[in-house]
């Protein structure tokens, strides 16, 4: 009884801090913008107007937000899939007791560490259309014909932003996979091996079970940014052309600080808030639930 | 003859994985290269990204350096303490939600996952009036407490997850060998988890020491303000100064390889760790 | 003893005047950041550190431009801690803090550098509002200067041309003897849509689209857009949506295209990578812009309840005066708003547009850039629905651009939204 009531106690205070900064620095700001969000107003005048649900019912019957919301869907297809698993496979082949493995890893997280002005830069020299990597490989092998306008092209852009997206945020998911498999009880491995299992096999029924923390956390990170992704777009298209790469984030953004409409802005911020709990927690809670069934039997 | 084929089998394997290996890591370093390859082009010569540097010009660096020198500073001053603390609060949240059941637990874990889905953007503004009416605007302190309360979400969803994959049934063992429950977490568990805390040092240590958004709004003054709203002005509305940008970049992404490397001993030295559960 | 007593005496006394001095200070807020608007911001500074020793100017650069500069002033007057000074947007940006309440006349400082006197009539109407001052205008680019490759014309004896067949022709030329006719980059297409605007509308009529008085489905706007895609879109060079401003650029210097329309600080930009204006580049109006120049225009503006009024003032009397505007507009490679400035800062090519500024203030019009008159979110519509059109010039685009330009015209005509300048 006594261990009961430490347990409530410790376990009591340690959750205390962080639900107290949540309380303070995100309930808060969010309730903020909600209030803002049945409100015109510029961002600097003293004064707001109540106007209703009128942001909400102009955004919705705008033509550009459901052009973002396209966009940010299909984000949201890429990045649960492609980096998610072009981390794993990396993760994986360097696991296999490899030499320089510090070297791989180091190289394949590098670029998840650089400022996305930077990245931005480097990959619109790398789709520049007269000179840049990708139309000039296509030139050399005798596909000229195919070059492409890589982020100037509205049919494709988003893809464009989307691959250098990969080649930025694929660190991200093998840290998280390199941890996990470190994690994996090495006798486990060996028993299994030892069992005459093939590495498909290994995979399947050892390592996979085993990197499930690692690959909710992937997985719902991913589907996160999928939904706020704004840098890189930000910075290499600003959207454009025309609306063709336009995301939510990109939106809230210029329509806040360049368009003068925080109450709008404040509408697309809660759509999105809205949007992406009502997609992501109900995977999170579900998968939570099964990683404490494995665990605890 | 069988042990034999064997071993052409592993071979075989071995340098199918050394190939796909080094195939990626060249994809992955073109960038890296016109990247490397660019901060060290004078301006004259920027004008052909592609070609090859005629001279070292390292200006670059020394004009990227004088405009940072005292942001990296801010920015390491930032970040770690940061890193640490974040890591730790998350840690604290993470612990009773994977080792304990009670009513509203999963309550608590949504309310923190919330954090997850806030467009940062938008609310710098009711931040910055938080951030101020605590007093510790344009300060260390601040933005310690800012990426801490930012970092929680993150950090407590994946060490929640992670410890959740220790069995509960250590827990009991050690507190029926009358360890306190605060002193299994301590003394115990943090230890357990090493693999899964380096890895949330590692990504809080790139999202804060990369961070711009609160750095612009938070800070205002150069003792405080970090590194990355100094590097953003390397690319202005009517000038650009790529050359200078990119040495930059490089020099802000040294000190994010020095803590990859301590901290991928801290992986392999949490393998090891993993032994203990048997 | 007499001799310490006097030693105590001179030592109150010199507290007493360092005290009544009372350091005083004033903070820029600004987003000169790279190469040579950097150099141009510490020139300034530093000549009025000179005019002005006791009082401390500091400076803060902001990075993300006008939008970033929104947002953080923004964030400031609602801790009622703004700066004493920022740099600023001219027109309808600056009307909105002034409507806002947020900015204190300057009529003083205005006086005292002769306002009224030195600055163009254009100019003025678009920081004085009901009478009052409320910023000081530093310099003018011009964004309707086309610029090209010297060489190129040289070596194909290319003429420059003055009307939009000339600049059709030319183009051709190039074409034919496979170099692009035209650089351009995303985002930035409405820059290369204002000569085409002048032309098919006037002077004119290019002022009253900015004060919302005319339909954009008006004939005279689709010949603008018509113009636009024959003569520039036609002659863009390959690829050009997938290049940034600066990159677009570098293809003219490398002599892969021949023409190129931004704003004039592309001069600064070629003059870095080693180009002498006069050999390697030179200028022209863009075709329909003879007597006309557009202009885009940095001013400074004091918030109000900013603390030490004096610093705030010295800070913008230097702005204002002949030696703070000498000392910016020498390195920023833009001409001096103040009329009274000596144009033998200018280099060669600076020294042609102030004398085309003179001519054209004379006997045409200085026009604003329209994001100085246009309500913002019509103005970031127009960016984007000419971008459309630039994306694909057919006249089904055009009706549909036009429609959703006109559409947004209306509903800000109906809230009120849009500012007559020339009331102003």
């Amino acid at each position: 009884m006594r261990l009961e009531t430490e347990k409530k106690l410790t376990f009591g205070a340690f959750l205390l801090i962080p639900l107290v900064c949540i309380l303070v620095f995100m309930v808060y700001p969010i309730g903020k913008s909600i209030v803002l969000s049945f409100h015109r107003w510029d961002g600097i005048s003293p004064e707001t107007t109540y106007v209703g649900l009128r942001n909400y019912s102009r955004l919705f019957a705008d033509v550009r937000f459901w052009t973002a919301v396209s966009n940010n869907a299909r984000w949201l297809a890429f990045s649960l899939a492609l980096p998610t698993a072009l981390g794993l496979a990396l993760a994986l082949l360097i696991d296999q007791k490899i030499k320089g493995e510090s070297l791989f890893q180091t190289l394949f997280f590098i670029p998840y560490t650089i400022t996305p002005v930077a990245v931005a830069s480097v990959w619109r020299w790398l789709y520049e259309p007269r000179n840049g990597l990708f139309n000039k490989f296509l030139q050399l092998i005798g596909l000229a014909k195919y070059r492409q306008i890589w982020i100037g092209d509205p049919s494709i852009a988003t893809y464009s932003i989307m691959f250098s997206s990969l080649w930025w945020t694929t660190g991200f998911a093998l840290v998280l996979y390199i941890s996990g498999l470190r994690n994996i009880p090495q006798e486990l491995l060996e028993s299994a091996t030892v069992d005459g299992a093939r590495f498909s096999q290994r995979f399947r029924f050892v390592m996979l079970p085993q990197l499930l923390p690692s690959t909710i956390v992937v997985l719902a990170m991913s589907g996160i940014s999928a939904l706020r992704v704004f840098d890189l777009i930000y910075s290499l298209t600003g959207g454009g052309p025309g609306y063709a790469t336009e995301v939510l984030a990109t939106m809230m953004f210029d329509v806040s600080f360049n368009r003068f409409e925080q109450g709008m802005g404040s509408a697309i911020a809660v759509t999105l808030f809205v949007l992406s709990a009502v997609i992501i927690l109900p995977y999170v809670y579900h998968t939570s639930k099964n990683l404490e069934d494995i665990t605890n039997g | 003859m069988a042990k034999g084929d064997f071993n052409a089998v592993r071979v075989l394997k071995r340098v199918l994985i050394y190939t796909a290996l080094v195939l990626a890591a060249v994809l992955f370093m073109i960038p890296l290269v016109v990247l490397v390859m660019t901060s060290i082009k004078g301006p004259r010569e920027i004008v052909n990204i592609f070609a090859l540097p005629e001279t070292m010009y390292w200006q670059n660096y020394v004009s990227a350096f004088e405009r940072m020198g005292r942001g990296i500073w801010n920015s390491v001053c930032i970040t770690v303490p940061a890193v640490v603390i974040s890591t730790l609060v998350g840690a604290f949240g993470a612990y009773p939600l994977a080792q304990f059941r009670f009513r509203g637990d999963s309550t608590i874990f949504m309310v923190l996952l919330a954090g997850l889905f806030i467009p940062s953007q938008i609310v710098l503004i009711p931040l910055f009036q938080i951030i101020r009416a605590l007093g510790v605007y344009d300060s260390y302190v601040g933005m310690w407490i800012v990426h801490t309360a930012y970092g929680i979400p993150i950090c407590t969803f994946y060490l929640r997850n992670f410890f959740a994959t220790i069995p509960r049934s250590l827990m009991e063992a050690a507190l029926l060998d009358g360890c306190s429950v605060a002193g299994y977490f301590f003394k115990i568990l943090l230890r357990l988890g090493k693999p899964g805390l380096a890895a949330v040092f590692i990504l809080q240590a790139r999202a804060i020491w990369n961070d711009l958004l609160y750095g612009n709004t938070l800070t205002r003054s150069d003792a405080v303000r970090p590194m990355t709203v100094e590097l953003a002005t390397f690319v202005s509305q009517t000038d650009v100064q790529y050359g200078q940008l990119m040495a930059a970049t490089v020099i802000s992404i040294l000190p994010m390889i020095v803590m990859f490397f301590v901290f991928r001993r801290e992986f392999i030295s949490g393998m090891l760790g993993g032994a203990v559960k048997s | 003893m007499k001799r310490r007593m006097t030693l105590v005496l001179i030592s109150v006394l010199l507290v007493l005047l360092i005290a009544g001095m009372s350091v005083s200070g004033a903070e820029l807020w600004h987003y000169w950041l790279s190469g040579g608007e950097r150099e141009a911001l510490d020139a300034f500074l530093s000549t009025a550190r000179e005019q002005y020793p006791d009082v401390e100017f500091t400076e803060r650069g902001i990075s993300g431009a006008s939008t970033e500069m929104r947002r953080q002033l923004g964030a400031a007057f609602l801790a009622n801690d703004p700066p004493n000074v920022y740099q600023s947007a001219i027109g309808y940006d600056l009307k909105s803090y002034v409507d806002a309440g947020r900015l204190a006349p300057i009529d003083d400082v205005w006086e005292a550098i002769n306002g009224e006197e030195v600055f163009s009539e254009g100019l003025k109407s678009m920081v004085k509002f009901d009478g009052h001052a409320y910023a000081i205008p530093l310099n003018t680019h011009i964004v309707s200067h086309i610029f090209y490759n010297k060489h190129i014309f040289d070596q194909y004896e290319l003429d420059i041309p003055t009307t939009w067949d000339e600049f059709k022709a030319v183009s051709e030329a190039l074409r034919a003897n496979g170099i692009e006719p035209f650089a351009a980059a995303s985002g930035w297409e409405t820059y290369n849509f204002y000569a085409p605007l002048v032309s098919s509308l006037g002077p004119e009529g290019y002022l009253a689209l900015g004060n919302g008085q005319v339909s954009f489905t008006d004939p005279k706007v689709k010949e603008a857009f018509r113009i636009y895609g024959d003569a520039f879109v036609s002659a863009y060079m390959f690829g050009w949506s997938g290049y940034g401003w600066a990159e677009a650029a570098n293809e003219v210097i490398n002599g892969n295209a021949a023409m190129y329309l931004n704003g004039d600080w592309v001069v600064a930009y070629f003059e870095s990578a080693g180009w002498v204006p006069g050999e390697d580049f030179w200028f022209f109006p863009a075709p329909g812009t003879q007597d006309v120049m557009i202009m885009q225009v940095d001013a400074l503006a004091a918030p109000a309840g900013a603390a030490d009024p004096e610093g705030t003032a010295a800070l913008l009397t230097v702005a204002g005066g002949v030696s703070g505007q000498s000392a910016f507009n020498a390195k920023k490679g833009s001409v001096a708003a103040n009329l009274n400035t000596p144009p033998d800062i200018y280099n060669t090519l600076l020294k042609a547009t102030y004398d085309r500024v003179q001519q054209v203030s004379a006997e045409g019009t200085m026009l604003p850039n329209m994001l100085f008159m246009l309500p913002p979110s019509l103005y970031q519509e127009l960016g984007r629905q000419v971008s459309t059109f630039a994306m694909d010039p057919t006249e089904q685009t055009l009706e549909q651009v036009t429609k959703t330009l006109e559409n947004m015209r209306q509903d800000l005509l109906e809230e009120g939204a849009f500012v007559n300048w020339n009331a102003m």
